[in-house]
């Protein structure tokens, strides 16, 4: 069995046992990407001789010793560039650590590789990256998902072990469940945004992508805890994520939301998720029926509020201090707008108009305004199902990956692929995906997945929800053959 | 606001460009008390199509101004960029046009979905970035200074 194919938690038993060394496994990954990435273009960039150097003073004992981790090229780590898969930033170098790049040195893992992403992570796709876009693993004429599709890909690949992305409308879940891998974005204020280049401030959280729910759980305690440089981040403890993991199930309460249970959803991905409803009955759980009535909305909430928030953290932009600025000579004022012109794609400009047009004199009262009562709503919702049920159970995605090009003239269809995803970044609630079958198209396997959320703060026991149903079935052990 | 049509034109070409719709508005801006003409082209069949299919979009104020909002966004877009946009984003604005079902009269706004308040640190000096490293990605430096245009004239 090759070094890549294995989970972290496998990789630190060899690791432990002296069968082989961080510089060993970093070569062989390295080997891994070099033979594969050419085809997927997961990664924008990596620094091998930085991680080899990493590697070398690497300490197994330390909770992820030795293990490199795939970073989503929006987050700050020092020396490497963070193009945000933007020309505006496409000669940056960060001058600085994230902090959950500094948790996860502490924790002796090595920061190694850019990940493709959507731009400024706006996207469902990961064909809004100026660079090109990344392929999915299991069909290269189809999509990864996005905003972190390059993190889901390579992960899902083996290009690595674990990765790390951004979910503020659904880029870390929807992604996982294209390409078949675990991906979980934690509570709002469960880690800290400090190094993640802003797109919305008050929805945006780093979660990993991993091939093993138990993996999942060791990247989250490395990256958690409350950081005085993020004043978002909460003062809850951090308890071991994995503490829970092969308790059973029972006595546990399961919500279907009737509301996510629509037409619409692709039959195949529909058969598939109610055949895991039926396995988490036979592992003991009890599944409930719970309305989650205002879930029409939150689409339309989301891009009011995220667009809004985005247009506001996008204004740094401005070719003063870092990133693109115009060549062509110019008055301030004419700097600002042809820089950023000449920098942004299409699908953040759109962003931008929108988020200023909704923010702007005259309309803020009936938009923004209104989309944060609504959201107060879509909140309320799920406070209320959380008192009947543990978790929500429900499909990631209405279908499984789409082809490329799909999607590219019609924005509207791409941000109703994140119709299940959305409202959990409203709500600020934390929920993850888990591979759960297969669909087919065209002779192909696709991925499907299963989501489940929980109340704020309970990561260990969405967990121990999701652990139970991977160890109960092999899809977790499918792999692309790339 | 209230909007209302003036004009429509429908055909032509103007410099050179085929348009085949334009509409003229009027805005009425309650707070400044007089209107404001605006006009809206749709450069293609599609979004003209788009335009005349859903004539309600031509009334209501979601017909989204482009134009004036990439000035409020220091974004200097393209004739074209402006036309596509505009029809793409009225779809989107369409979109949401159903919030205003919800009732939402006894409901207070969510800006911070788990909120917290007054988060303070005592002020005191830290270590940051030495001049150097602020300035490492800096487009046009000197003296430890970012060189901007003349902003005073």
């Amino acid at each position: 069995m090759s070094l890549t194919s294995l989970s972290i938690a496998e990789l630190q038993q060899k690791l432990r046992a002296g069968e082989t060394s961080p510089v060993e496994v970093l070569q062989a990954l390295e080997d891994r990407i070099a033979q594969v990435d050419p085809q997927i273009h997961g990664y924008l960039s990596r620094d091998f001789a930085a991680a080899s150097a990493a590697a070398e003073k690497a300490d197994v004992s330390l909770p992820l010793g030795g293990v490199p981790i795939a970073i989503k090229d929006v987050i700050n780590v020092i020396g490497e560039p963070c193009t945000c898969a933007s020309k505006i930033m496409e000669n940056y170098r960060s001058p600085y650590d994230a902090t959950v790049i500094r948790k996860l040195r502490a924790a002796g893992a090595i920061p190694f590789g850019r990940c493709n992403l959507d731009e400024f992570a706006m996207g469902s796709s990961t064909e809004n990256s100026a660079f090109g876009r990344t392929m999915n693993p299991w069909d290269f004429d189809r999509v990864p998902g996005g905003s972190s599709g390059g993190s889901a890909a390579v992960v899902a690949a083996d290009e690595a072990f674990a990765a790390l992305g951004s979910d503020t409308g659904g880029s870390i879940r929807q992604p996982a469940a294209l390409c078949g891998c675990v991906g979980l974005k934690p509570t709002y204020g469960r880690v800290s945004r400090f190094g993640l280049v802003a797109f919305a401030s008050s929805l945006d959280q780093i979660g990993p992508f991993t091939k093993t729910v138990r993996d999942s759980g060791l990247l989250l305690n490395a990256i958690s805890g409350r950081d005085p440089q993020d004043s978002t981040s909460l003062d809850e403890p951090v308890p071991d994520y994995t503490a829970l993991l092969g308790q059973d199930l029972r006595g546990l309460k399961l919500g279907l939301p009737r509301e996510y249970f629509i037409d619409g959803i692709d039959p195949q991905v529909e058969s598939a998720i109610r055949a895991a409803i039926r396995q988490y009955e036979s592992l003991g759980a009890e599944i409930v029926e719970v309305s989650l009535p205002h879930t029409e909305h939150a689409v339309g909430v989301y891009y009011i509020i995220a667009t809004a928030e985005a247009s506001a953290n996008l204004a740094r932009f401005d070719g003063v201090r870092y990133g693109h600025r115009t060549e062509i000579p110019s008055t301030l004022i004419e700097q600002y707008g042809r820089s950023r012109a000449e920098g942004f794609g299409p699908e953040v400009k759109r962003r931008i108009i929108l988020g200023t047009y909704v923010l702007s004199s005259g309309y803020y009262d009936a938009y923004y305004l209104r989309a944060q009562k609504v959201r107060t709503l879509i909140r309320q919702d799920f406070t209320n199902a959380f008192e009947k049920v543990d978790a929500l159970i429900c499909p990631t995605s209405p279908e499984a990956a789409f082809k490329a090009g799909d999607r590219s003239g019609d924005p509207l269809k791409m941000y109703l692929a994140d119709i299940f995803t959305i409202a959990a970044n409203l709500a600020g609630i934390c929920g993850i995906s888990i591979p759960c079958g297969f669909a087919e198209a065209e002779g192909k396997r696709l991925p499907v997945g299963l989501q489940l959320l929980g109340r704020p703060f309970e990561e260990a026991r969405l967990l121990q929800i999701a652990h139970a149903y991977e160890q109960s079935t092999e899809w977790h052990k499918a792999k692309p053959g790339v | 606001m209230d909007r209302r049509i003036v004009g429509v034109v429908f055909g032509g070409k103007s410099a050179g460009r085929k348009i085949v719709l334009v509409v003229f508005f009027e805005d009425e801006d309650e707070e400044e008390g007089r209107g404001r003409l605006g006009a809206s082209h749709f450069p293609s069949f599609q979004s003209a199509g788009f335009a005349l299919y859903y004539p309600t979009l031509l009334f209501m104020s979601a017909a989204i101004d482009v134009s004036r909002t990439a000035e409020l966004a220091r974004l200097n877009l393209s004739n074209e960029e402006i036309a596509t946009f505009q029809g793409q984003l009225s779809q989107v604005l369409h979109y949401v046009e159903k919030l205003e079902q919800v009732d939402v009269s006894a409901v207070e706004p969510t800006a911070h979905a788990n909120a917290v308040f007054n988060v303070f640190r005592a002020d005191e000096s830290r270590p940051c970035f030495t001049p150097q490293e602020a300035l490492a990605n800096s487009p046009r430096q000197a003296n430890q200074l970012f060189i901007v245009p003349k902003v005073i004239e």
